[in-house]
Order: C-alpha cells, then sequence, then structure tokens
C-alpha cells in the first residue's frame, strides 16, 4: 500500500467516525429531552396520586 | 529536599475552592444563576400546582416539558460556569463560543442531566458507587464547555478521572453535606423571620407576617428552603469538583506545574515593573538622604534603636523563666501520668489473674499436645465454672417462676373494678361478654336500672366492636343513633330496635322512671335482635 491510499484510507475513516460522532451528539441531545420530560412526567404524576390517596386517607380518617 | 507529590485532603480542598469562588468574578456566578434561578423557579411553581389538584393530564405534560428544558438548561450554564472556573485554576485564556463549542456542550449536558437524577437514585439505593457517582456527572459538567472534546470523549475521561480516590470523595461528600445542611438551617431561619422583620423595621405586614406559625408550617416553605439551599450550596459544590477534576487531570498532563509557571512569570513581571517604578521614584530620596546624614550619627540611632523594648526579644530568656512552666501543664500532665498509672496497675492486676488461673499453677491457658482438654485444667477451674453454670441455673429460676407468677390462675372476667353507676364509664371499656355477664348478675339481684344500663353498654360495646359505632366517651346517645344511622343504612329495623332502646335506657337512667323486669327483658331481646339483623347484613 503507497502513502497517499493510506492517507487516503486514514481519512475516510476519521471522516466515518467524525459523521457517526455527530450522529451521536444528535442523539444524546434529543435522548436527553426526551427522558428528562419522561422523568419528570412520571414523578408528577407519582406525587399527585401520592397526594390524592393522602387526602382520601385523611377524609376517611375524619 | 523536595515534597512528595500528594492530593490534598477533602478540608484544604475545600478550602481552596472557598478561595477560588471568592476569586471568581461576578459573572462567574452569574453564568450559573442564570441556568439555576429558572429552574428554581419553575419548580417551585410545578410543585404548588401539584399538590394543589385538580390538574388536567395536559397541563401535567407541559408543565413537566418546560421543567425538563430548564433542567437542560441549567446543565448547560453550569458547564459554562465550571468552565470558567476551570480556565481559571488552569490559568487558560477564555475560548470563544463556536457554534460547535455550544452544540457539544448541549449534547453533553442534555443526556447527562437528564440520567443524572436517575443514576444517582440508583447508585444511593446501591450506597456504594454514590461519591464516585457524584464526581462523574460533576467532572462531566467541568469537561463539558471545552470545545476540545466531543460530548462521548468528555464523558470517558470524566469516568476516568472518577474512578480513583473513592474515599476522598466519601469525605467530600460528608463534608458537602454538613455544610449544605447548615445553609439551610440558615435559610429556613432567614425566611422565617424575615416577614416579621420587614414588619418590624418598615411596619408593612404582608400576608406572610400575618400568616404566623402557618407560614413556615407550609408545605411550600420547605421546598423554598430546598431551592435558596440548592441556589446559594451548588456553585461551591462544582468548583470543589471543578478543583479535584483539575488536580486528578494534572497528576497526568502535568496542567498544574504549567499553572504555577504561568503565574510565577506573572507575579515576577509586575514585581519587576514595581521595582522599576520603586527605584525611579525613590533613589533621588535616598541618595539625597544619605549625603544628609553622617556615619556617627547614623551609628548612635542604631544603638539607640536597637536599646528600644521593641527588641527585647533579642536578649536571651533567664534560667527560671525557661523552666517556669505552667502550672495547668504540670497539673494535666500529672493527672494524665496518674491515669496512665492506673490503667498499668489494673492491666498487671488483669495479667496476674489470668496467669493465675492459667498459668501460675503450673499449667499452660491452651491443653497440651496429646492431652484431653479436661486434663489441662485446674480444680479452681472447674469450681469457677460450675459456680457461673450454678448462677445461670439461678437465673433461669428466677425468670421462670417470676413469669409462672405473671401467667398464674386466671382471674375471670375484669368486671370487678367497673362500677354501673359510674357517670363516666364507657361502653369499651369492656368486651360485649362482660357487660352482659355484668348484666346478667345485676338482673339477679334485681337491680333492673343497674342491668338496663349494662344492657346498653353490651349493645354498644358490640357495635363499636364490628365497626357500626366509633366509641368516644365525648358522644352522646343521639350521635350514635346518627351514627348507625349512616352505616346501617341497609338494615332499618335494626336501626329502629336501637332508636328504642336508647329512648328506654334514656328514660330509666335519665328520667328516673320506673323500671321492670319484663322492660329489661325486653331491652336485652332487642339488642340480641339487633346484633342479629346487623350480622346478618354484615354477611350478605
Amino acid at each position: 500500500m503507497c502513502a497517499a491510499c493510506l492517507r487516503d484510507t486514514a481519512r475516510e475513516a476519521s471522516a466515518r467516525r467524525g459523521r457517526l460522532r455527530r450522529l451521536a451528539s444528535v442523539g444524546m441531545a434529543l435522548a436527553g429531552v426526551v427522558l428528562a420530560w419522561a422523568m419528570v412526567f412520571g414523578a408528577a404524576q407519582g406525587l399527585i396520586a401520592i397526594t390524592e390517596h393522602s387526602e382520601r386517607m385523611s377524609w376517611q380518617g375524619r | 529536599m523536595a515534597r512528595p507529590l500528594e492530593q490534598p485532603g477533602p478540608i484544604s480542598l475545600l478550602e481552596e475552592a472557598a478561595h477560588l469562588l471568592r476569586r471568581a468574578s461576578l459573572d462567574a456566578l452569574l453564568f450559573h444563576w442564570i441556568g439555576s434561578v429558572p429552574l428554581a423557579l419553575m419548580s417551585l411553581v410545578f410543585w404548588h400546582n401539584l399538590t394543589h389538584p385538580p390538574m388536567s393530564d395536559l397541563n401535567c405534560a407541559a408543565e413537566s416539558l418546560a421543567v425538563a428544558l430548564l433542567l437542560i438548561w441549567m446543565n448547560c450554564w453550569r458547564g459554562v460556569f465550571a468552565d470558567r472556573l476551570y480556565r481559571r485554576i488552569a490559568g487558560a485564556p477564555e475560548r470563544p463560543w463556536n457554534s460547535q463549542r455550544i452544540w457539544r456542550l448541549v449534547a453533553n449536558q442534555a443526556f447527562l442531566g437528564a440520567t443524572k437524577p436517575l443514576m444517582l437514585g440508583v447508585s444511593l439505593v446501591a450506597v456504594f458507587p454514590f461519591a464516585s457517582m457524584v464526581a462523574f456527572y460533576r467532572n462531566a459538567a467541568a469537561l463539558a464547555g471545552r470545545g476540545d472534546l466531543d460530548p462521548l470523549a468528555a464523558i470517558a475521561k470524566a469516568r476516568r478521572l472518577a474512578r480513583d480516590e473513592g474515599l476522598q470523595y466519601w469525605l467530600l461528600q460528608c463534608l458537602l453535606l454538613l455544610l449544605s445542611l447548615i445553609v439551610m438551617l440558615n435559610v429556613a431561619v432567614t425566611f422565617a423571620v424575615l416577614p416579621e422583620l420587614v414588619k418590624m423595621l418598615t411596619g408593612y405586614e404582608s400576608a406572610f407576617s400575618r400568616g404566623g406559625s402557618n407560614f413556615v408550617l407550609n408545605g411550600l416553605f420547605l421546598a423554598l428552603v430546598l431551592a435558596a439551599t440548592w441556589l446559594v450550596v451548588d456553585p461551591f459544590v462544582q468548583t470543589v469538583y471543578c478543583l479535584r477534576c483539575f488536580q486528578a487531570e494534572s497528576a497526568g498532563t502535568g496542567d498544574d506545574l504549567r499553572a504555577g509557571l504561568r503565574r510565577i512569570r506573572q507575579a515576577i513581571t509586575t514585581a519587576a515593573a514595581a521595582a522599576v517604578v520603586v527605584t525611579l521614584v525613590a533613589l533621588p530620596v535616598v541618595v539625597r538622604a544619605a549625603g544628609a546624614v553622617g556615619s556617627r550619627e547614623l551609628e548612635q540611632a542604631v544603638r539607640q534603636t536597637m536599646q528600644s523594648p521593641e527588641y527585647n526579644w533579642r536578649i536571651p530568656p533567664s534560667a527560671t523563666a525557661a523552666s517556669g512552666v505552667p502550672w495547668i501543664v504540670v497539673a494535666t500532665d500529672r493527672a494524665i501520668a496518674a491515669i496512665r498509672s492506673a490503667l498499668d496497675w489494673a492491666g498487671t492486676m488483669i495479667d496476674r489473674l489470668l496467669r493465675w488461673i492459667f498459668g501460675g499453677l503450673g499449667l499452660s491457658p491452651m491443653p497440651l499436645g496429646g492431652q484431653a482438654p479436661a486434663a489441662a485444667l485446674h480444680w479452681s477451674v472447674w469450681a469457677l465454672i460450675g459456680l457461673a453454670l450454678a448462677l445461670v441455673g439461678w437465673v433461669v429460676w428466677r425468670a421462670l417462676r417470676l413469669r409462672r407468677k405473671k401467667h398464674g390462675p386466671a382471674v375471670g372476667p375484669s368486671i370487678a373494678p367497673v362500677r354501673l353507676d359510674d357517670e363516666d364509664i364507657t361502653a369499651d371499656r369492656l368486651p360485649e361478654a362482660g357487660w352482659l355477664e355484668l348484666a346478667e348478675r345485676c338482673l339477679r339481684d334485681g337491680n333492673l336500672r343497674l342491668a338496663l344500663r349494662a344492657f346498653y353498654l353490651a349493645n354498644l360495646a358490640w357495635l363499636g366492636h364490628r365497626e357500626f359505632l366509633l366509641l368516644n366517651p365525648g358522644k352522646t346517645n343521639l350521635e350514635f343513633e346518627a351514627e348507625l344511622r349512616r352505616r346501617a343504612r341497609q338494615s332499618p329495623e335494626a336501626r329502629e330496635l336501637f332508636s328504642a332502646n336508647v329512648r328506654a335506657f334514656e328514660r330509666v337512667w335519665y328520667g328516673l322512671h320506673e323500671v321492670f323486669e319484663e322492660d329489661a327483658l325486653a331491652f336485652r331481646q332487642r339488642g340480641e335482635e339487633i346484633r342479629t339483623r346487623l350480622s346478618a347484613e354484615v354477611v350478605a
């Protein structure tokens, strides 16, 4: 393999790696937003359920 | 001699972080608060809406999205803040924010900011990885703002830097937790007294000062205190981890040496400039002064100065002064020596006792090889063992005897202490069977008034046991009737019978109407019928 072929191969590999990295960045950002939303929404629903349950219990205790 | 390389302890790390944060410019802190204040406010609003239902699912989803986006926003700004601090520690110049750098920061912090609460929760349950996990996320925030690392590389580096020094991270966590608690206490006290303070100083009465203690007992107050504490403490925590991250990274790159050299070079340049200025200004004055004062006068002035009291420290101290140890030190030394000798004496005595048991009588503590263990013990040891066994036996015998006494012959139903004519008597004092037995006894004795009361209390006890009534000394018979009407809706006959019993009882007990045996028997009959009907209802 000559030096020029080696350079071309390395450039191609680095370009492919760069594309993958860019794709990974986009995926990370989107996954972050979705995960954060799901987590906050889940926590909120849990809190609502707990609040309702405790209110029901206090009403029954009365 | 050169000092060996070592990591600073957690306390010195905290001190250095406090120093660094004090030296940091205000805009670094503002960067943090640009991100954290909106998140804190939105979280408080969200919390308030959640704990005060009704809240539709659509609203909940919209507000959740807002909180999630603000969480990512906060993490990004925390990254900017951490980058500023990191550059300050390293002495590196600021780098411009181009689109690539911003995008890398956002991608990194969006992902890590979202996974952080989840992963911290999991690691807290698992306990051991918690401190390293916190360090990983904080390191990642410190590395995210650097433009030279893509998100994945920054994550890998943060993980590598957080892997070591587990114990130090735990100590840091403990200290930071303690600090956070102290800050929280301060914030809580400040918020609690603030409305009253404003009222005292300005005369302005707000809803908070009117609320009194309700303001503090409100759930939102705690959330407010937590949010404010986080706003105060989080920049400091991030500073600590920035510093720690820099030190860990420098162990491989030598960046701390470079930063130190840069600082020295800067200091030398500044000092040289200052020295040139001082020399230029002061030289003519010095030359003039040197020409004006003769050498003899100068010598005399120096001698006079040396004899002044300020220079007494140069005179060697007298021998008595040197040996004059303060009395408190002597007393403490003596006390320590006495305690030490007492402990030595106790140790010697225990040693002698053990030697007497095992070795002093020509016996070794361990059985000799090939010899049965029993043959290696002296008779006195057997005696001690026998004594110990006897003592244990005596204790067990005593315990059994006490228990037998406690569980002694049953004394039958405890009806003797109950006085039926007592006005404060309640139905829950005895079970139904107890009241019925009392009633039968009164019936036999011809005390029909008390029998009627016992039947009525039996009635109440049964209803209370079956949870048709909630027995309470404060309740009236009318309230019992109303309660039964509510709880035994399916059985109107039972309610009627109970009402008839209540009327009969009140006529006799409060109205002093005469009661005959057939009245008491009818009362008992109605009670039994109530039981039958309500039991049938329960079964149905």
